[in-house]
């Protein structure tokens, strides 16, 4: 719309009032003139004034209408201005509008507050509009902002699935890898992994992983169950988020110094309401809601891997628990069987001596007699010979003590076998026993005591021969020995007396002998000298020591008893030696010097016995 | 192929002589091995003809190696009593473990001649035909849960019967326990001083230059038959000093002429010291 010049309005519409005020005098002038073509004057205007002095008011009319023209113009124009300006300001208005819509448009929210001034409908509504966009794109960036951390969030909870999937059954690289991709992803500084150790009595953290400036630290930590803030995360099983961190608290230390950390992030790693252990985050920043969002979700699937993780190491470790077990069990069963083995090879070698043992027995049973009794006295078992050595039968025998088989005056020697049993000593010996009816039998009697693997006495074994026969014998032997002695005491008197008076019919022959001039020597079969006289030393320059007892071949020289038949035979006790006959033969003395000499020889026989007597001269003639 | 004909076999072509072992005792072992490697008896000869490794193995399957701490705590003590009296006065004590198996014996006389002090003065031998066996004892380690029943069954009897004023003993003081892997290992100073190898006591020579104080040979000779026992008395009789003692198993005797020529001394036969013209 064109813009309507006010003024011009104005002066336009006060023209044209004039000129309409003038307009209508004219023609009243004019109808005024023509008035005087009735009364037929000449028309002037003058007169015409005063013929009608209405006319004086009438010629203001022009200047009436021109008013009028200007007042109705004036509130024309006033309306029109306001119009204008109303219309101005609705311009305005609309340019702001359109201005503050552009700005939306654009986005820019903050240039529209000239709006706020006006209380008008479309205002309000504008500013509302600017409010809902405002809102809206608060709305929009906020959920883009969302968007992005949602994104953010799920990436990292894709890429971190990625890292659990991809472990080894170890939990120390687990951990280390779970808060190296933390640290990384979520640009912090400091990240501690803690899982709880169940193995011992008390549950306590072990401290398994730990990154501070991207490298990889080594620490020994071991936090007990309800120490400090880990402590409590997982008690309470809550995050824990602190700002306002005690100066001692953590320390990230780099190579520039130590720095405290802004903010400390502690979440508990949980599945079903359990808690495996627990992460611990330090960063420089803050946390935001949505990385602790991002914590606590990942935070679940770690704590699953790790509850998998552990039960993969149980499960293997159980595996292998029963693998040896099985070994084990394998291993119990052959020792079984060797057990068993041994038993029966035991078994068998034990039957071997039973029999053994029963064909002893049965041998010792049939020939002897034999009892059993404890050391007491108590008597345990006898065999038939016994019974009918003593004479008794087995009820009388029964329970009885040995000393009922003992005279009175020899009881007391029961109580010494009893205690030298009792000591281990076995006892052999004959001794003297009563039967039933009270006679005296003797028998040949052993006691061997039985001792078992410790070493106790069980019982005492009695093997007994009867020898009552034999000592009656005896006795008899005895006294017929006595008689004999006797006798032979006798007999051997005479015999001494004999014996005496051979001797010295000997002594008597030796000392004819002796005083022979010839040499006369005597032996026995087996060539050994008996008998050496005074002139046989002197002619072989020996004494009779010397030679009584030897052998005759040491009279005699080698080459002699070689050569000479006569000394051959004389020497050799298989030979018949020449009996009777004067021979010539070399003899060999002492200093070996041969001598020849005049040999005869003698034979005396008694019953076997030879003995050989030889008469020697000496033929060599002294030359005075 | 019987039996008689394999052991036989096996005795000309490997250094193994099984042909003097009680009869049912053998056939049973040799069933077993049959049984658990599923072959007969032809094909077990093939293998044994040509396979060393497989006869060392079949040695090993056919002994028998039960053997226990203490075994028959009683018999121990009893044994002790009677051996001590005459131990304590010898400068150097020679003991052969004949069939030592897996070494719990070696180490249960180890133990109490420690506990009464002899300890220093023992030569030990010990020796099995077993390889396996032979290893295991050197390395002297067990299962604990199995052996502490033995052990204290041991110092239960040993409460009621005390040796020389030992009426108990302090396990940590000779075994390394380790109770979560259930093993207990003989510690090495005790598992020092035994000389233990492998030897086969009906083919091979004593191995030792000198004679023996005590042999223990227990639940070895009932596998043996008569003929077989005879022969390796002989050996002991020959091997032990004058009032050596030989220790055998429960239920194990000296038989036929070597009756005279050891004398009972409770669970232990002394040489006799009688001179006996050779049989």
């Amino acid at each position: 719309m064109k813009k309507i010049n006010v003024k011009n309005i104005k002066s336009k519409f006060t023209f044209r009032g004039f000129l309409l005020g003038l307009f209508f005098y004219m023609i009243t002038i004019l109808f005024g003139l023509d008035v005087f073509g009735y009364i037929q004057q000449t028309p002037s205007v003058f007169t015409l004034y005063k013929i009608f002095p209405g006319l004086w008011p009438l010629s203001f009319l022009p200047l009436v209408t021109a008013y009028i023209g200007y007042i109705v113009s004036n509130n024309f124009s006033n309306i029109i201005r306001a119009q204008n300006k109303h219309l101005k300001q609705e311009e305005t208005r609309s340019l702001t509008v359109l201005e503050f819509i552009d700005n939306l448009r654009k986005g820019n929210f903050q240039d529209s507050f000239s709006l706020s001034e006006s209380k008008d409908k479309l205002s309000e509504s504008l500013l509302r509009l600017r409010d809902y966009l405002i809102k809206s794109k608060e709305e929009q960036e906020q959920r883009r902002i969302e968007e992005e951390q949602r994104t953010w969030v799920t990436q990292g909870v894709a890429q971190f699935g990625e890292i659990l999937r991809k472990n080894d059954d170890n939990i120390e690289n687990l951990s280390y890898n779970i808060i190296k991709y933390l640290v990384e992803y979520m640009r912090i500084n400091q990240a501690g992994f803690y899982l709880i150790n169940r193995t011992t009595n008390e549950k306590h953290f072990e401290l398994t992983a730990c990154i501070a400036f991207d490298r990889k630290k080594f620490a020994d930590k071991r936090i007990e169950w309800e120490e400090g803030l880990i402590g409590r995360c997982a008690l309470e099983k809550e995050t824990i988020y602190l700002t306002d961190i005690p100066n001692n608290y953590i320390n990230i230390t780099s190579g520039l110094g130590d720095a405290n950390p802004k903010s400390i992030l502690i979440v508990p790693l949980k599945t079903n309401d359990e808690i495996y252990g627990v992460i611990e985050l330090a960063s420089f920043k803050e946390f935001q809601d949505f990385e602790i969002e991002f914590v606590e979700k990942t935070a679940e699937s770690i704590a699953l891997t790790i509850s998998a993780v552990q039960n993969t190491i149980r499960t293997t470790k159980l595996l292998k628990e029963t693998q040896s077990q099985a070994e084990r069990m394998s291993q119990q069963e052959e020792e079984l069987r060797q057990n068993l083995e041994e038993m029966q090879a035991t078994q068998e070698e034990s039957d071997r001596r039973e029999i053994e043992m029963k064909g002893i027995l049965e041998a010792i049973d049939h020939a002897a007699i034999s009892s059993e009794f404890e050391t007491d006295g108590t008597l345990i078992s006898v065999n038939e010979n016994f019974l009918k050595t003593y004479q008794y039968n087995l009820e009388e025998i029964e329970g009885q003590n040995l000393k009922i088989f003992f005279f009175k005056d020899n009881v007391s020697e029961l109580d010494q076998i009893l205690a030298d049993l009792q000591n281990g000593h076995n006892f052999k010996g004959r001794v003297k026993r009563r039967t039933k009816m009270g006679d005296e039998i003797y028998l040949l009697t052993t006691y061997t005591p039985v001792i078992d693997h410790e070493g106790e006495i069980i019982k005492i074994l009695s093997l007994e021969n009867d020898i009552t026969e034999q000592v009656k014998m005896e006795e008899t032997l005895k006294e017929s020995k006595d008689e004999l002695g006797i006798k032979l005491e006798e007999a051997k008197k005479e015999v001494m007396e004999q014996f005496k008076e051979v001797e010295a019919i000997k002594i008597r022959t030796e000392k004819t002998l002796e005083g022979a001039l010839d040499a006369i020597i005597t032996m026995d079969k087996n060539g050994k000298i008996d008998f050496f006289n005074e002139a046989a030393e002197k002619l072989w320059n020996y004494q009779r020591s010397e030679v009584l007892g030897k052998n005759i071949k040491m009279l005699f020289s080698e080459s002699s008893i070689e050569k000479d038949d006569f000394i051959a035979a004389f020497v050799d006790p298989e030979k018949d030696k020449i009996i009777g006959e004067r021979r010539e033969v070399p003899i060999k003395d002492k200093f070996g010097t041969e001598v020849a000499v005049l040999f005869l020889l003698s034979e005396a026989k008694v019953g076997d016995d030879h003995s050989y007597t030889a008469f020697i001269q000496n033929v060599e003639v002294e030359l005075f | 192929m019987n039996f008689k004909e394999y052991l036989n076999e096996l005795k000309t072509h490997t250094p193994y002589d099984f042909s003097d072992y009680s009869d049912n005792s053998i056939h049973r072992r040799i069933q077993k091995i049959l049984k658990d490697q599923d072959l007969t008896l032809e094909q077990l000869y093939e293998k044994t003809k040509v396979d060393k490794q497989f006869v060392e193995h079949l040695v090993e399957e056919i002994t028998v190696n039960t053997t226990e701490f203490f075994r028959d705590p009683n018999i121990w003590i009893t044994l002790f009593k009677k051996l001590y009296p005459s131990l304590k006065r010898k400068g150097t004590i020679n003991i052969w473990h004949v069939g030592c198996s897996s070494g719990q014996e070696i180490y249960s006389n180890l133990i109490m001649l420690n506990e009464l002090g002899l300890a220093g003065r023992v030569n030990v031998l010990a020796t099995d035909i077993n390889q396996k066996m032979v290893k295991t004892s050197k390395d002297g380690s067990y299962r604990y849960k199995f052996n502490i029943p033995y052990l204290e069954a041991f110092n239960k009897a040993l409460s009621k019967n005390p040796i020389e004023n030992v009426s108990k003993i302090d396990w940590e003081k000779y075994f390394n326990i380790d109770l979560e892997d259930d093993f207990m290992e003989v510690k090495s100073f005790l598992r020092d001083i035994p000389t233990i190898q492998k030897h086969d006591l009906v083919k091979e020579p004593v191995p030792a230059m000198h004679k023996f104080d005590v042999i223990f040979c227990r639940n070895v000779l009932i596998y043996f038959n008569t003929t077989l026992q005879s022969k390796i008395f002989q050996l002991f009789y020959d091997n032990l000093n004058n009032s050596g003692q030989l220790i055998l198993g429960n239920h194990e005797g000296i038989t036929g002429f070597f009756k005279t020529k050891f004398v009972k001394n409770g669970p232990a036969y002394t040489k006799n010291k009688v001179f006996h013209f050779k049989y």
